[in-house]
């Protein structure tokens, strides 16, 4: 994937959503699926990649959201610079995360991720001073720039559209590269065998923590630009659902293909919405979805997809797969 | 030249001693082999060595620098490489990449080199590319470069482990039972490429394998352990011969 091809997709998507003319609902429902993408890309690192099933990506979406806030509203930080704190901030705060819980395994790890998420709730309720407790915190909305004379007012939604699917742009052209390179083939090594990879020559703390590091800054981001859309942030919009939202997106998409994150990010921003009908029973029908995923395609939907060869082709161009009979020969 | 030096090795799992007071030395160059009956310890002495047991008492010495307190990835960075028992390769990647893993201590390109491609990464990707694709050829197996190790006959497995330690350039290869499951031409096969291995490329191999008719036609020097603690160490001929390994693989009444 090139990055031009992935800069234009965002501004032909951004224009079309402005010749059609959405409404303002649509327009949210798409910044808040952009967002989602974001989380999940992050998400697809630490779980997908790195098989670490860490359930804290709520905390550090909250760490993203509250520190660009803070800076931003009590501070006076230019938007730009507070979401780039934020940003940092969710990335140390993965890397402090990631040291304790290195020697964890599985539900253990599992657990220790689940309690560090409601710590931080918590610690956002009680430090009522700085984050303004269950109240929450009025976030400053992003001003008009004028660059070389042209206005550019982040607070439209086309526009502010337009910076999220940029974001995701540069992050899938990172990610992709990263994920075939020797670091995305470390993570899944350390995945696949964590002894052999050791024994191979992968640090395994290194690589670790470098996978919380960037699925931290990931969901940091996403938190802040959520935050800054919004305009208000309180305890109450990162529980523990939110995470479980996340993994859901990125089980049923597909944990090991960033296309495949990206369409269940989709899917299950718009599906919601779609099914407003069903009311109360929407839960019942989105745990039904998620463990026919899980029984029917444990790798999501494009895990499914990969196995029809014209899908594979599209999704993961490998080069020519040898005939058994070749194979069979010495 | 002695490559490795194992001083005084101990390791005890409770009270089980799996180890006892071994002293080695592995000579640079060729093949070294270790053989002894089930449960002797070869396998945990390769365990030590490659860094995965951390041992009781002794020490371990590669080139004169002790290395008895790094971790398995710390010794992979100062050379030490090596097989398992059952092959571990890497199920998601392909045969090639699984080869180019062995290389990953020798790259140095930083996350921002890699997402903007940058030269040096460039070049230490063609390079890496360059020397699994070399190992792989010298094993016969290049044509799987780009297959899923698991769609490969057992024996060809095999050898793609052996080439990603090849690949790697570790001045001291371990082999654990590289021969386990291959049917007989495979095994001369496997010989031939060890001979070759260490004419070619200097390699250094610390061999455990069962087959002795293997083992003794590629090795240089064998040693014997029993119960954790050497019983000899010689030439291929005088420890066929040794009294003492007659016992430890016969019993006690066969030496008659």
């Amino acid at each position: 994937m090139r990055l031009l091809q992935l800069v234009a997709l965002a501004f032909l998507i951004c224009g079309l959503v402005n010749l059609l003319g959405l409404s303002a609902y649509t327009g949210s429902i798409l910044i808040f699926a952009s967002i989602n993408i974001l989380l999940c890309l992050g998400f697809y690192v630490i779980f997908g990649l790195t098989g670490i099933l860490s359930l804290a990506h709520a905390a550090f979406m909250a760490i993203g959201a509250y520190t660009s806030g803070i800076l931003s509203s009590t501070y006076g930080w230019p938007i730009p610079a507070s979401v780039l704190a934020g940003t940092a901030a969710a990335a140390l705060a993965g890397a402090l995360l990631g040291i304790p819980t290195l020697r964890l395994k599985s539900h253990y790890l599992v657990l220790v991720t689940i309690a560090f998420g409601e710590v931080l709730r918590q610690m956002l309720i009680n430090f009522e001073g700085l984050t303004g407790g269950l109240t929450g915190l009025a976030v400053a909305m992003p001003s008009p720039v004028e660059w070389f004379g042209v206005t550019i007012n982040p607070g439209n939604r086309t526009v502010y559209l337009l910076i999220c699917l940029l974001s995701i742009a540069v992050v899938v052209f990172a990610l992709d590269r990263l994920r075939r390179s020797r670091v995305g083939h470390s993570f899944e090594a350390v995945r696949d065998d964590e002894l052999a990879a050791s024994v191979v020559g992968i640090d395994l703390t290194y690589t670790k923590i470098l996978a919380f590091v960037i699925s931290a800054a990931l969901a940091g981001y996403g938190g802040a630009l959520s935050a800054h859309f919004v305009g208000f942030i309180s305890p109450d919009y990162f529980t523990f659902d939110i995470t479980v939202l996340v993994l859901a997106m990125v089980v049923i998409g597909g944990k090991r293909s960033i296309v495949g994150v990206i369409i269940g990010a989709l899917l299950l921003t718009f599906l919601p919405e779609a099914l407003r009908s069903l009311q109360d029973w929407y839960p019942t029908f989105y745990g039904v979805l998620l463990l026919l995923t899980l029984w029917l395609a444990p790798y999501g939907i494009v895990g499914r997809l990969e196995q029809i060869s014209f899908f594979r082709k599209l999704l993961a161009p490998r080069t020519a797969v040898i005939e058994p009979v070749e194979a069979a020969r010495p | 030249m002695t490559l490795l030096a194992i001083k005084n090795l101990t390791k005890r799992f409770g009270g089980l001693t799996a180890v006892e007071s071994l002293t080695i030395d592995v000579e640079s160059g060729g093949v070294h082999g270790l053989i002894g009956p089930n449960g002797s310890g070869k396998s945990t002495v390769l365990n030590l060595i490659s860094g995965i047991y951390r041992p009781t008492e002794g020490s371990i010495a590669l080139s004169g620098a002790e290395i008895t307190g790094l971790k398995p990835n710390q010794r992979a960075r100062v050379g030490v490489g090596r097989t398992f028992q059952n092959i571990r390769l890497f199920p998601t990647l392909t045969v090639l990449q699984n080869v180019m893993m062995g290389r990953v201590t020798q790259q140095h390109g930083s996350l921002m080199g890699i997402v903007l491609n940058s030269p040096l990464v460039r070049r230490e990707v063609k390079e890496t590319t360059d020397r699994a694709r070399e190992a792989l050829r010298f094993m016969g197996i290049e044509t799987f470069a780009d297959e899923f190790h698991r769609n490969l006959p057992y024996g060809h497995q095999r050898l793609v482990e052996i080439a990603r330690v090849l690949a790697s350039g570790a001045k001291l290869m371990l082999l654990d039972e590289p021969a386990a499951g291959l049917n007989s031409s495979e095994k001369k096969n496997l010989g031939h490429l060890l001979t070759r291995m260490c004419d070619v490329f200097g390699s250094t191999v610390l061999l455990v394998e069962h087959d002795m008719r293997l083992l003794m036609s590629v090795s240089r020097t064998v040693s014997a352990v029993n119960f954790g603690k050497l019983i000899v160490t010689g030439s291929t001929a005088n420890v066929q011969s040794d009294p003492d390994v007659i016992k430890a693989y016969l019993g006690a009444g066969s030496s008659k």
